[in-house]
Parts: structure tokens; C-alpha cells; sequence
């Protein structure tokens, strides 16, 4: 054994320069990081974006922008942060995590790995070209028909939407294909299902929505594009069409999506708070449970986005009850990280603040949605500054802590460094801060009647203070951002650690080099429980001894 | 608990300062919004109540339990306790019961009424970007500015001509879509006078923003007179720019916008029979005087970008128009 | 073994077949959606062409034609399973050439006029459906040319045929979205 290791370790490969073997890798942890930085630069776009708009609504009748070009950048904003940033970052954090995590070499299809991560970035940019060929899509990330039928939105953007969108629809598709088998066929030895990491569980979830939740999206967007090129009339109903056709299908699609976001996040945050209190995931099965029941019952409440639209009372009433369930299986992930910090030993390194931060600030998305599945209450809120409140609370104070705290994890394992601490803090605290700024007087805006989407508004229906409040605090949520990069290069340029282990960890990605060699693991590790690596430096208190 | 129900409305008060002067429902001028609202505020304190639980209870852990310097001892190794994870799964599931069964009651309450309580049907059509309203019984049409008695029960119809929009006044109701192709209903009523913020709810295009709703609600009698005057046809030109004007009017403005009170026909643009009845234009965001008339109709794009109206007017056509226009009161 | 290789899997499963399963429920779901749009839109639109027996002929024919097809294919399947290598080609290539025939069916159903994909939306979904299971056929059918022509350079074996027998379920599927169409465009 010994002997093979040998040979292994002189034939891992040279740390290869030169651009071409990137472009040409099949290796997952270079996909990995290609998905992490090609997302991270969407993410700087969609933040500008957002900027844009925050500095376009500081003032009533603003004119920085004018209302197309509003349309465009709002549009833009939420199409690049749901399908060009935390999806890739998901799968950037899959792609490197989940072979490392369950103990093997690779992913099940490393070539179509890299032809998913290579459809992905091919979507994005194509979708960003629209604004050199006349026109970014300026109809909204949920593109409503028939608005965006040729007739009311005559320029190429939402030609360039839709084939994008095809484009990373395909490249999820194939990416999740990917990562369920990956998940069911390459386990290590006694990695059954139940000792399977959270994170490993969430994205295998999270993979199952995006291969069942997409073709609706597919056949949504598909049917829109043979309106506007082939003259078909499946969203016209001037010719036997439906207007509501769309939002069906979108919707079905749209719902799972946003478990599809918030599900990675769920997972990294289950890594992160036991290792960081020094104790096992309180109620793993509860939680396992829980991502699984999250995901079937995400195909189930499609509706509830559409509450206004006109639909019978009997209907409306299935889908708020249904819509109440979700908060059960949500309730117990809270409960069960709450009580994973019970009397653990809790250290407060970066990656556990942006974990703490995502359960209090999930917290907070999960209970202002309770007001958006009562019927008569949505009646009021939905389509204003409420829901834009609540989604960011989910997908910002949500699934983006829960990325921040995966990047300031694991960025050791990928680096051989870890990111600066103090540099760190200040990220968290001023995102921490900025965030609330932004997002919390939103709520109120929407109490104060005020619609999403406009690119302008009247003075004197008290909106003004909180807009202008909202502005600063996108410049504080800018300011900590660019303390992350600062930080990161910073970081990258410190000499290498190679700690294997740095914050002792419990999973088995931390049983091998810091950056793991190409082969991941000289010898397949083999499991007895669900942390392997507690297991090893605490043999009297091994968790088999429990589990079995 | 009774205290906590009045006092959260009021924290909330504070907090929307200048709630006076913000469309909100929680500053109800019917039952319906009045309804919405006191739904809003006990799930509010429901909602409160678990979130202060969950803050503290996460402050104290991490304040008691944070690992303190040189203690190097592993914490006690819990796996889990079936007890309370049930415990904490069947407690939501009766939360929800309660939701539903606030939701339902709720439902209720706002329920339209029966047909035969109606006061005034109410045809609303959705255009990009303003609101046609069409008084069925009364035969008369108006845009962007809506009148209604006080304490009426009005039956809407809403259609769309285009796009799907959302008809919204938050202090007298929720919203509902105004789909093409399928015609909602809603209903309206209001409990005290005055003037109501509305606005489409549902991204239509460029020019969203723009598609306001004034709802004026009148004592009965000022509504009857209110009335009285929009049944009125449109009145004669007098002198020679008004007649000037008039012939403009008809040639030009009159495939898009009627000057007929009682027009069956949905046209393009707004009806504009009694155009000076009105106190704004071009969907409830711009006063109308003359100085504004007069700056739409030498160029209307820079005022609301993409609208459908184009004209090249002389400054000589545009006094003409706005002699006659000046008459549709 | 090779120490970089990754080991051989813990379960029992073909990771190909496996695949192909996760790959087919996720088209169930794209077709199960534009069957709901059909569903939802033929309410609404005027049917332009009333489906008289005349216009069943070729469909049915088709529906024959894809069932003797599926029972070439499974032959080819079992003939390799014993290693008949010379009776998996001709199974083969009866599967391919009547997947050729329907195809040819098809395009003259989607010509013969009456109908145009910008008639109504009821056009536009017949033809959207037939059209995207018309693509299903016709990677089915590039799947099975393939195998035929591995099979000519004798690629599989009694241990070995793993294609061939994706290569069958999914023509397998490909009928079966047909039976569910043709009931649906045509029967209802």
C-alpha cells in the first residue's frame, strides 16, 4: 500500500499554469472553481445592478435611468443573481465538495461535467450580449405573457432570455443528472444514505427539483419562443391562447427553484454550525427529512404566486394550507441548528458567523412568507416592496450567508490558506448590517402600498426616507463586498498553510491535502458513521459506537 | 395578549410615519382593507412572537455556550431527543391549522356581497398604461380617476386590452389581476370620503409605473351631481380658436379618444368627453392645467416615455386644442 | 487496480441505465407539461381540422408501425444477451428502418396542409408535441444507427452490451410518449 502511495504522490501533476488546461479540464475540483469564479463575477454584475436601481429609486422621480433601460437592469439584476450566481455556486461548491465528501475520485461524468459548466458561462454571456445587439430582456425575471410576446416587447432582449435561459436550463439539467449519480454510485465504502454529510443530502435535493421542476420551465419558455418567431399563439388570446398559461408553467417550475437556491445553503449551514460547535447535527434524520419533504412539497404550491390572478376560492384556499406546511419541515431545520449550538463549544470563525447570520436572517424570510400565503393578506402584499422584502431575506440573508459561510470554510481546502479573519468579520458585520438596511424597510414600503418594478414614484406617501435608507445600505453591502475581494487576493497571496484540517472538521473532504491532489484520495477512505473524521481523533467517542 | 394586539398596530404607526399620507392598508378606508388588515396584525404577533423566541434563545446560546479561552474539554455529544423534535414539528402543524382557520374567516368577511346589494357596476379595463373606467348602469366612461359614493357597494368586471395588469387600491382592497382573456371580479366599497392612491400592481411594461389609479370617493349628492355632469355630451365651440380647435379634435384625436360620454366602442386612448372634470391625466400622474396640457401635447414622450401618443403639433394647433379642450369640463 | 481509478460502484446499478432513467423522468416531465398546455388550450381554441377516420389513417398506421418496431428492438436486446451478434444487426436495423418509416409518415402528416402551426393555438401545440416527439424519434434513431454500426465493428458481446440495451428503453419511451400523444391529439 505504502509502496503505490509513493508512486501516486510523484505522479500528481505539476500545478499546471497555462490557461489551456483549464479550458480543457474534466478534473471536478477545477470545474468547481470555474463554476465559483465565473459565478462570483456574475455576481459583481448583478451587484452593480442592483446599485443602479438602489441609486435610481434614492430620490422620487429620479431620472438616472430612464424607464427602459430601469426595465432592463431590473430584469437583468434577478435573472443573473437566481440562474447566473447562486445556482453556478451551488454547483461550484457541489462539483469540488460532493466527491471529496463522500470519498471519490471524481464525479460520475467528469466530460459532461465540463460540458455543463461550459453551457452554463456559454448562457450567460450569450444572455449579456443582448445589450450590445439592442437590448437587454426587460420584462422581469418571471417574464410574464403575454407582455413578452413580440407585440408589447418587439426588441431581441427577451429572444436573447429565452435562448439563454434554454441554455442554463440544459447545463443545470445535465450538471444535477450528473450529481444524483454521482451521490448514488460512487459513495465510499459505508457511506450508506444515512450517514450521508447535509450538505451531500441538500445538494442531492436540490438535484432532483432541477431535473423534475426545469422542463417546465423548458416548455414555458420554449412555447414563448414560437410565438415570437414562428407566429404560433399559445400565450395570445385574441387566438384561442392563455395568459395564465405561462405563470402555470413558470410557476411550477418556479417554486421548486427557490428550494432549489436555498437547499445548498440549508447544507452548508448544516456542516458548518456542528463543526463549529463541536457537536453532531441535532436530529440528522429530522433534517434529512425535512430537505426531502421541503423538496416534494415545493412542487405543490406553484399557485400561491398567484393569489390576485382570479382563481376560485376553494383553489386558493388548498394551495395557502398547503403553502403553511412548508413552514413545518423549515421549522424543524431551525430548531435543529439552534439545538446543534446547545451547549456546544461554540468558536466564532467567519464561516460560523455567516452560518449564524443565515439562521437569523432566514428566520426572518421564512416568517413575513407566512403573510404571503394568507390569501386575503397576499391580496395586499404580493407584487410590492413586501415580497421583494421577503425574497431577499431568503435568497441575501439566506442562501448567499450560507455561500459566504461555504467560501470562508472552504476556502483552505481549496487554497491551502485560509481567508484573513479580521478582514473577515468586518465582511460580515457591514454585509450583516447592509443587508438589514436594504431589505428591512422593504417590508414596510410594501405595509406603505408602494409596487415592485417601477422605475419612478411620487413624493409625499412617506416613501422617500426609506428609500434613501435602502440606498446607503446597498453601499454598505457594496463596501463589504469589496472587503471580500480585498481579502481574497489578500489571502491568495499569504504563503500556503496546506493545513489538511484547519477547523476540525468532521467529513472526509478534510481527510486529505489542502488543495486535495488530482486523485483526491491516495487510498478510498471507508466509513462507519456520519463523521468519519470525529470517529478517527476521538476513537472512545466514536459515533458508531452511538449510530450502530 | 389583548395589549399586544393594540400595541403592535400602533409600534407599527410609528414606524410608517407619515402613515396619514401612505396609501396603506393599514390605514383602511373600508371594511375590506379593514378586514386585511387586522389579519395582517395578529399574524404579525404570531409572527413576532416566534421570531423574538428564536433571537433570544439564539443570542443566549451563543453568548453561554461560545468556547471560552484555553477550555481545551469537548462538549457533551448530543445526538438528538425524539421527544422534542416532535414536539417541535407538531407545534407549526397546529399553527398552521390556526392560520388556515384565520385565513378562511377572513375570506369570508371580504367576500363580495350578493348581487342584489350592488349600488353601481363597474367595468375596469386595463390598457398599457392607464385604467378605463366604464360605468355600466350609467352610461358614462372616464380614465385614471375613479368616483365613487360613499358607502356604495361597487361590482367590478375587469378586463385587459393587451397585458396583464392588476387593479389596486390598497386602502379600499386588495388587488386583483386584470387578465386578458378572462374576465375577474372584485368589489369595492368605502367608509369615508376622500381621495384614494391606486396604482397597477402587475409589471405591464415600460411604462408601469405610470399607470395610476385617484379614487375619489363623494357623499352621495356630490356623486349624483358628479354624475349628472359626465351624462352631459360635450359642449359647442364658440369662438374661433374653440372651433379651430374642435375640427382638431375630431380629425385628429377622435380615432383614439372619444368625445362621447356614453361610448360603448373601447378605444385606444382615454375618453375625453369630460377631460376637465378630471384632475390628472396620462394615467393619474401628471395635475391637469393648462401648462401641463400644453407641454403633453407639444411632446408627450418626455413626460411618459414610449406612451402611445405622437403628434407634431404647430404651437398654433396646440392653442386651438387647448382652447377647446378647455371646455370638456 | 489502477489506485487512481475510482473504484467500482457500491451499488449493483448501471451508472448508464441509471442515467438514462433520471434523463427519461425528466422528459416525462417536459411532456407531461406541454400535454397540460394542450389540455388547457384546446378548450379555448377552435379546432380548425375535425378528425375524421380519414386523417386516423396515418396516424394509426404510425402507431402500428412504432409497435412492431418495439418488438425488433427487444428482439435485438435478447439476441445479444446470448450473444447472437449477427441477429442483433438485422434486429437492429429493422428497428432503425421502421423508425425511418414513421418518420416519413409524419412529415407527410405535418405537409398535407389543413393545419399550420400559427392556426389558433391549437395548431401551434399539435404541432409543438408532434414535433418534439418527431426529435425523440429521431434520437432515438441516431442512438440505434450508432449501435448498429458499433455492432458492425463487433463492440458487444454477451458481457458488454450496456448501449444496447439503453439504446432500447429508450426507443421503448419514445413509443410510449407516441401511445400517449396520439391518444391525446387524436382520440380525445
Amino acid at each position: 500500500m505504502t509502496a503505490q502511495t509513493d508512486i501516486v504522490v510523484k505522479r500528481r501533476a505539476p500545478v499546471v499554469g497555462g490557461l489551456i488546461s483549464w479550458l480543457l479540464t474534466v478534473d471536478h475540483k477545477r470545474i468547481g472553481i470555474l463554476y465559483l469564479l465565473s459565478a462570483s463575477l456574475f455576481f459583481l454584475v448583478g451587484g452593480l445592478e442592483a446599485l443602479l436601481i438602489r441609486i435610481q429609486l434614492a430620490r422620487p422621480e429620479n431620472t438616472f435611468l430612464s424607464p427602459d433601460t430601469y426595465n432592463q437592469v431590473f430584469t437583468m439584476h434577478g435573472t443573473t443573481m437566481i440562474f447566473l450566481v447562486v445556482m453556478p455556486l451551488a454547483a461550484g461548491f457541489g462539483n469540488y465538495m460532493v466527491p471529496l465528501m463522500i470519498g471519490a475520485r471524481d464525479m460520475a461524468f467528469p466530460k459532461l461535467n465540463a460540458l455543463s459548466f461550459w453551457t452554463f458561462l456559454f448562457g450567460g454571456l450569450f444572455m449579456y450580449s443582448s445589450f450590445v445587439f439592442g437590448g437587454a430582456p426587460n420584462f422581469g425575471w418571471f417574464s410574464y405573457a403575454p407582455g413578452t410576446e413580440k407585440l408589447y416587447s418587439p426588441t431581441h432582449g427577451m429572444d436573447f432570455w429565452i435562448l439563454g435561459i434554454l441554455m442554463l436550463g440544459l447545463a443545470t439539467t445535465i450538471g444535477s443528472l450528473n450529481f444524483i449519480v454521482t451521490i448514488i454510485q460512487l459513495r465510499a465504502p459505508g457511506l450508506s444514505l444515512t450517514r450521508l454529510p447535509l450538505f451531500v443530502w441538500t445538494m442531492t435535493v436540490t438535484s432532483f427539483l432541477a431535473v423534475f421542476s426545469l422542463p417546465s420551465l423548458t416548455t414555458a419558455v420554449l412555447l414563448l419562443f414560437l410565438d415570437r418567431q414562428l407566429g404560433a399563439h399559445f400565450y395570445n388570446v385574441v387566438q384561442g391562447g392563455s395568459a395564465l398559461l405561462w405563470q402555470h408553467l413558470f410557476w411550477f417550475f418556479g417554486h421548486p427553484e427557490v428550494y432549489i437556491l436555498i437547499l445548498p445553503a440549508m447544507g452548508i449551514v448544516s456542516e458548518v454550525i456542528p463543526v463549529f460547535s463541536g457537536k453532531p447535527l441535532f436530529g440528522y434524520p429530522a433534517v434529512v427529512f425535512s430537505a426531502i419533504a421541503i423538496g416534494f412539497l415545493g412542487f405543490t404550491v406553484w399557485a400561491h404566486h398567484m393569489f390576485a390572478t382570479g382563481m376560485p376560492s376553494t383553489t386558493l384556499l388548498f394551495f395557502a394550507a398547503d403553502s403553511f406546511l412548508i413552514g413545518v419541515p423549515t421549522g424543524v431545520k431551525i430548531f435543529a441548528w439552534l439545538a446543534t449550538m446547545w451547549k456546544g463549544k461554540l468558536r466564532f470563525a467567519t464561516p460560523m458567523l455567516f452560518a449564524i447570520g443565515f439562521v437569523a436572517m432566514f428566520l426572518i424570510g421564512g416568517l413575513d412568507g407566512i403573510h404571503l400565503a394568507v390569501v386575503p393578506v397576499d391580496w395586499q402584499l404580493t407584487d410590492t416592496y413586501y415580497v421583494v422584502s421577503h425574497l431577499h431575506y431568503v435568497l441575501f440573508g439566506g442562501a448567499l450567508f450560507g455561500i459566504f459561510s461555504g467560501v470562508y470554510y472552504w476556502f483552505p481546502k481549496m487554497t491551502g490558506r485560509r481567508l484573513q479573519e479580521g478582514l473577515g468579520k468586518w465582511h460580515f458585520w457591514l454585509m450583516f448590517i447592509g443587508m438589514n438596511l436594504v431589505f428591512m424597510p422593504m417590508h414596510i414600503l410594501g405595509l406603505q402600498g408602494m409596487p415592485r418594478r417601477i422605475y419612478t414614484y411620487g413624493a409625499g406617501r412617506g416613501w422617500e426616507v426609506w428609500n434613501f435608507v435602502e440606498t446607503i445600505g446597498a453601499f454598505i453591502i457594496a463596501t463589504s463586498i469589496m472587503i471580500f475581494i480585498v481579502n481574497f487576493f489578500a489571502s491568495l497571496r499569504m504563503a500556503a498553510t496546506n493545513e489538511e484540517d484547519p477547523w476540525d472538521g468532521f467529513t472526509l473532504e478534510w481527510k486529505t491535502a489542502s488543495p486535495p491532489p488530482v486523485y483526491n484520495f491516495a487510498e478510498i477512505p471507508s466509513v462507519r458513521s456520519r463523521r468519519p473524521l470525529w470517529d478517527e481523533k476521538h476513537p472512545e467517542l466514536a459515533d458508531w459506537r452511538v449510530e450502530e | 395578549m389583548r395589549i399586544l394586539h393594540k400595541c403592535a398596530p400602533f409600534a407599527l404607526g410609528i414606524i410608517l410615519s407619515g402613515c396619514g399620507t401612505s396609501p396603506s392598508f393599514l390605514n383602511p378606508a373600508s371594511s375590506i382593507a379593514e378586514h386585511e388588515a387586522k389579519l395582517y396584525n395578529n399574524i404579525l404577533i404570531m409572527a413576532l412572537v416566534v421570531f423574538v423566541f428564536v433571537e433570544i434563545c439564539l443570542i443566549w446560546v451563543l453568548i453561554r455556550d461560545r468556547k471560552l479561552k484555553g477550555d481545551d474539554t469537548l462538549p457533551q455529544q448530543i445526538y438528538g431527543n425524539t421527544k422534542l423534535e416532535i414536539t417541535w414539528t407538531a407545534i407549526p402543524v397546529l399553527v398552521a391549522v390556526v392560520l388556515f382557520a384565520m385565513t378562511v374567516q377572513t375570506m369570508k368577511s371580504v367576500a363580495a356581497p350578493a348581487a342584489s346589494a350592488t349600488d353601481i357596476n363597474l367595468h375596469v379595463i386595463g390598457h398599457r398604461w392607464w385604467w378605463e373606467f366604464d360605468y355600466t348602469d350609467l352610461r358614462i366612461k372616464t380614465a385614471n380617476e375613479l368616483h365613487i359614493p360613499v358607502g356604495a357597494t361597487v361590482q367590478i368586471t375587469l378586463d385587459s386590452v393587451d397585458v396583464i395588469h392588476s387593479f389596486w387600491v390598497p386602502q379600499l382592497s386588495g388587488k386583483t389581476d386584470v387578465v386578458p382573456g378572462q374576465t375577474n371580479r372584485m368589489w369595492l366599497t368605502a367608509d369615508q370620503t376622500g381621495n384614494f392612491f391606486g396604482q397597477c400592481a402587475e409589471f405591464c411594461g415600460t411604462e408601469h409605473a405610470m399607470m395610476r389609479i385617484n379614487v375619489v370617493v363623494d357623499s352621495q349628492d356630490r356623486f349624483d351631481a358628479w354624475v349628472a355632469n359626465q351624462q352631459k355630451p360635450v359642449p359647442q365651440p364658440q369662438t374661433e380658436d374653440e372651433q379651430a380647435g374642435y375640427k382638431l379634435v375630431s380629425t385628429l384625436c377622435a380615432s383614439c379618444h372619444s368625445l362621447n360620454p356614453g361610448e360603448t366602442e373601447t378605444k385606444v386612448g382615454p375618453n375625453i368627453a369630460h377631460l376637465f372634470s378630471r384632475s390628472t391625466f396620462a394615467g393619474a400622474t401628471y395635475d391637469l392645467n393648462e401648462e401641463n396640457l400644453r407641454s403633453w401635447l407639444h411632446d408627450t414622450q418626455p413626460m411618459k416615455p414610449e406612451n402611445d401618443m405622437n403628434l407634431k403639433l404647430t404651437p398654433q394647433e396646440i392653442d386651438e386644442l387647448v382652447a377647446y379642450l378647455l371646455l370638456l369640463k | 487496480m489502477n489506485i487512481l481509478m475510482q473504484p467500482r460502484s457500491i451499488n449493483r446499478l448501471s451508472t448508464g441505465s441509471l442515467a438514462l432513467f433520471i434523463i427519461l423522468a425528466s422528459e416525462s416531465i417536459f411532456f407531461a407539461t406541454m400535454l397540460v398546455a394542450y389540455i388547457s388550450l384546446r378548450d379555448q381554441a377552435i379546432l380548425p381540422v375535425e378528425h375524421t377516420l380519414r386523417r386516423l389513417i396515418i396516424p394509426l398506421a404510425n402507431t402500428l408501425i412504432l409497435f412492431v418496431s418495439t418488438f425488433f428492438a427487444w428482439r435485438a436486446t435478447s439476441s445479444i444477451r446470448r450473444g447472437k451478434t449477427s441477429t442483433l444487426k438485422s434486429y437492429l436495423l429493422f428497428t432503425v428502418l421502421l423508425g425511418f418509416i414513421f418518420i416519413a409518415g409524419q412529415i407527410y402528416e405535418f405537409s398535407r396542409g389543413g393545419m399550420h402551426i400559427n392556426d389558433q393555438s391549437y395548431g401551434g401545440i399539435f404541432f409543438t408535441l408532434l414535433g418534439f416527439h418527431g426529435l425523440h424519434v429521431l434520437a432515438g434513431l441516431v442512438f440505434l444507427i450508432i449501435n448498429l454500426l458499433r455492432a458492425q465493428l463487433g463492440d458487444f458481446s454477451v458481457t458488454h452490451h450496456d448501449a444496447i440495451v439503453l439504446g432500447t428503453w429508450f426507443w421503448y419511451y419514445v413509443v410510449a410518449v407516441w401511445l400517449v400523444l396520439f391518444g391525446a391529439l387524436y382520440l380525445i
